[in-house]
């Protein structure tokens, strides 16, 4: 135990000494590159090297408390953060909900627009019947004030008989321009609707773009063909235009799945035109 | 090569050195680093030495061989005038003696802009002794801007202290 | 008949739309929102969580210094996992994170550490698996793991922001220690640490002050004013031998060296005996002077334009310190800034020719600004008052300075955004006149 603690104590002393004699030589290189004019210069650098040990002890306690600060304020950021996140969730959901009703007032409002259609039809018959009843008092009249009008009455019942013809035509062209009429209407409602959930896509995404501060991304353009499920789901992104800089795709990637599901509407019809997007990601 | 050489050794210092601290021989570990070199030649350094400046106010009759100026400016302030006469008079009378008329300004700003700063202060002073009849192959001057603050702190007094020449003598003569 | 028309109108509407369904919905986004970008590091050594030396959290501090990062806060994680399979993304997901930073730190018994560091992109499909984007594995010196850590957080930050990361380069500065038993004296060092304010050791020490250190473009050499003989010379050192050169010794002022692009001369401010300094270049080859400036005001601080056609200065000629360019070729000054009283110390940021970085004073005191030359805007970074010495980064993403704490003076860091200022590890005495050196 003693010889073993003497051996260990001699290979110290002996190995110090040559720690000694490294370091010395390890100096005196470093001395001859300080100008002779400093010569106190010599050894305050060692009094530096001193003080670089107790700074770094220091620093050690410093850092601790500058990490725990940080700590602090982070988990705030970040509780903060997990609130914001919780009600642009709940946001979400009730623009969701908002586009679910939105959706059904729609249907019901193509139900009522075409009643509207039938109802409008139904009135030109009416009217059409109506003016067949006219044509039939008008004649009445006519064989009891003049007989011997034969020819002008053949003429007048032959002139009513084209005008009721024209009228015919008249009325038909008026119902065929009706329908159309409807018809523009719906696409047009139909065409607001995809904007609106255009609109609410770009929303949805802009929110989960990151732009690094003071990053300069004037230069990106970064294009995105999305592939979704009926409910929105990002099922496929493929970077069909690079950027040119890796890390930017990336970031415009991440928005898109980040934003998965995306708001979408519910109508088959409607769907069918989102099935498929192509983002387009530029600032400007 | 050499670099890299140094580089080995100082890894075998740090390695050795990591090896005595796991055996808790802490104490031998700071003293080889420290070599006991620390503060020796301080005290005897002669920059630290503000003997002669004591020695030359005690002779010129003055408390101290400063003079202070406003903020922003470098104009002499008339109660700093019997300080120059006192040395341009031990000047005149002695043709040997040497000064060094060191600039200085306050702490706030560009610290190479306060380097121009102090140095008008320090030449205007040297033109005035100029005009008191002291040969001008007597005075050095220099701007130390504000790399040697009279004091620490950051108010106005800390600045009025700052702003100012201060007058050494290299040699009495 | 009602039946009839509406049928007719889905029909006719569907056929319409299912043709357009062939061509992708285009979408347009043209802004997102500027942020950092989430990021967790869990802890590579459970063992020594504390620990300063501890690889994730020197990345972690990194990576936050940067300001493009909000990095988690290591009591949030919720486990810390040290192995990819063992990562749900949707758990990470949920914690509104991108982006995850795996590892593991080992000694191998020899003085060695092996690490191992894998990124991973929690959004990069739709699986609940996440993405591996980087894998990387290391044995090195127990001595080098902080240098390893600074590499990690380089390599991290290159690959999520697509920018070189800055935290293998390094800082001088001047630390100023008064002499304990006489403060009226002080000693000056001129120092160089690792840029979080590690590391640090002495280059030259002096009675006299030293000043105005400015790195070389390739990293080896600084140049510096020192006033060892009480009179102000330019000096570079060899950063790595400390091996030393007198550069400049004319009567009168010697100051604000600075490094050409090319590395070939030095842009100074002289004043050849009289009262205010000139700017001036000096060929480092053949040690010849060329002056470029003229008058009686003072004239200093050059900075080269990254193309080295044109300098910086700082000159009172209009009766207050503000910017002017000088073209070198045809000796055209232009004045640069018209905001404030004090614009000083200004530097061209890098990969943006259009900004500077300054100080510039305002009733808030002295802070460091950045202006945009195009649009003539002035964003003021800091709040503290007392700064000086701003030194952009060579990345231009975050600036160096040193400011006054209680008296003293210490550096500080903020990001060129102003969104992430910190101030780096106290040092006995005073540090100042920082200089953050290339990569």
């Amino acid at each position: 135990m003693q010889a073993r603690l003497k051996q260990s104590f001699g290979f110290s002393f002996v190995f110090h000494i040559f720690i000694a004699v490294v370091f010395f030589v390890s100096l005196s290189d470093s001395l001859m590159n300080i100008p002779p004019a400093s010569s106190a210069q010599e050894i305050q650098d060692n009094k530096e090297i001193v003080n670089a040990v107790a700074i770094s002890e220091n620093d050690l306690s410093q850092e601790i408390r500058a990490q725990q600060a940080a700590d602090a304020a982070a988990k705030a950021k970040a509780a903060s953060e997990a609130k914001q996140l919780a009600a642009a969730k709940a946001q979400a959901l009730a623009q969701i909900q908002q586009a679910k009703q939105e959706q059904a007032a729609l249907a019901l409002k193509q139900q009522a627009d075409a009643k509207k259609a039938a109802d409008q039809l139904a009135q030109l018959q009416t009217q059409q019947k109506q003016a067949a009843l006219q044509l039939a008092e008008t004649q009445a009249q006519t064989a009891a004030a003049a007989k011997k009008a034969a020819d002008a009455q053949q003429k007048a019942l032959a002139a009513q008989k084209a005008a009721d013809a024209k009228r015919a035509a008249q009325q038909q062209q008026a119902v065929t321009a009706q329908k159309a009429a409807a018809t523009a209407a719906t696409n047009t409602q139909m065409q607001n609707e995809i904007n609106r959930y255009v609109g609410l896509i770009t929303q949805a995404i802009q929110a989960q773009w990151t732009q690094l501060p003071g990053v300069d991304q004037q230069k990106l353009a970064t294009t995105m063909l999305i592939r979704l499920a009926a409910d929105g789901t990002v099922l496929q992104v493929q970077n069909v235009g690079s950027s040119g800089n890796p890390a930017l795709d990336r970031l415009a990637l991440t928005a898109v799945y980040k934003a998965s599901p995306l708001p979408v509407p519910t109508d088959p019809a409607l769907f069918a035109s989102f099935r498929e997007l192509k983002v387009q990601f530029s600032d400007n | 090569m050499k670099t890299s050489l140094k580089w080995a050794m100082m890894l075998l210092i740090a390695v050795a050195l990591a090896a005595c601290s796991s055996k808790s021989d802490d104490k031998n570990a700071t003293s080889v680093v420290g070599g006991g070199a620390t503060g020796a030649g301080v005290g005897t350094n002669p920059d630290f030495d503000d003997s002669m400046d004591a020695r030359m106010a005690k002779i010129l009759g003055i408390e101290k061989n400063t003079i202070y100026f406003d903020f922003d400016r470098d104009t002499i302030k008339p109660e700093y005038m019997s300080i120059l006469q006192a040395n341009a008079d031990y000047l005149k009378k002695h043709p040997n003696a040497r000064i060094l008329i060191a600039g200085n300004a306050d702490p706030r700003g560009s610290r190479e802009y306060n380097i121009g700063l102090g140095q008008r202060r320090a030449d205007v002073v040297r033109q005035r002794l100029v005009t008191m009849g002291v040969n001008a192959n007597q005075m050095r001057t220099v701007s130390y801007g504000s790399e040697k603050p009279a004091v620490s702190g950051n108010d106005d007094f800390a600045y009025s202290q700052d702003r100012r020449d201060d007058i050494t003598y290299d040699n009495a003569g | 008949m009602k039946k009839y028309s509406v049928w007719t109108l889905i029909t006719t509407l569907m056929i319409f739309f299912s043709s357009s369904a062939l061509a992708a919905l285009d979408i347009q986004i043209t802004r997102g929102v500027v942020r950092a970008i989430p990021i967790a590091i869990v802890p590579f050594d459970e063992n020594n969580p504390n620990s300063p030396n501890d690889i994730s959290r020197i990345v972690a501090n990194d990576l936050s210094h940067s300001g493009q990062f909000q990095v988690m806060p290591q009591s949030n994680l919720p486990q810390k996992p040290h192995d990819a399979d063992a990562v749900s993304a949707d758990l990470w997901k949920t914690l509104g994170l991108d982006d995850l930073v795996i590892g593991s730190s080992v000694p191998t018994g020899n003085g060695q550490t092996k690490v191992d560091m894998t990124l991973l992109d929690l959004f990069h499909s739709n699986q609940s698996t996440p993405t591996v984007l980087m894998r990387q594995s290391y044995t090195v010196a127990d001595s080098q793991t902080r240098a390893l850590a600074h590499h990690i957080s380089d390599i991290i930050y290159e690959k999520l922001t697509g920018e070189k990361g800055v935290f293998s380069t390094r800082l001088a500065y001047v630390k100023v220690t008064p002499l304990p038993n006489n403060p009226r004296h002080k000693v000056y060092a001129l120092m160089v640490s690792d840029v979080d304010g590690h590391n640090a050791k002495p280059l030259l020490t002096s009675t006299q002050p030293i000043m105005s250190p400015d790195w070389s473009p390739d990293g080896k050499q600084i140049v510096y004013v020192s006033f060892e003989t009480k009179l102000p010379q330019i000096f570079t050192s060899d950063v790595a031998t400390g091996q030393r050169r007198l550069i400049s010794s004319f009567p009168g002022i010697n100051g604000a060296p600075s490094f050409s692009p090319d590395g070939r001369s030095l842009a100074v401010a002289l004043s050849m005996g009289k009262t205010n300094p000139n700017i001036y270049t000096i060929d480092l080859g053949s040690g010849r002077l060329n002056q470029l400036t003229n008058d009686a005001s003072i004239n200093t601080e050059p900075s080269w334009a990254p193309d080295g056609q044109s300098i910086l200065f700082t000159s009172d000629r209009g009766g207050a310190p503000q910017i002017y360019s000088i073209d070198l070729a045809s000796k055209q000054t232009q004045r640069m800034t018209y905001l404030g009283s004090y614009n000083a110390s200004a530097t061209y940021l890098a990969g943006n020719p259009t900004k500077i970085s300054l100080l510039h004073r305002d009733d808030r005191g002295f802070n460091v600004a950045i202006y945009d030359l195009q649009s003539g805007t002035m964003q003021i970074l800091t709040q503290g008052g007392y700064l000086e010495s701003p030194s952009p980064a060579p990345n231009g993403r975050m600036i160096v300075y040193s400011t006054n704490v209680g008296g003293r003076r210490m550096l500080g860091m903020v990001s060129s955004n102003g969104q992430v200022n910190i101030r780096l590890p106290e040092v006995s005495g005073d540090a100042q006149a920082p200089a953050w050196s290339p990569y």
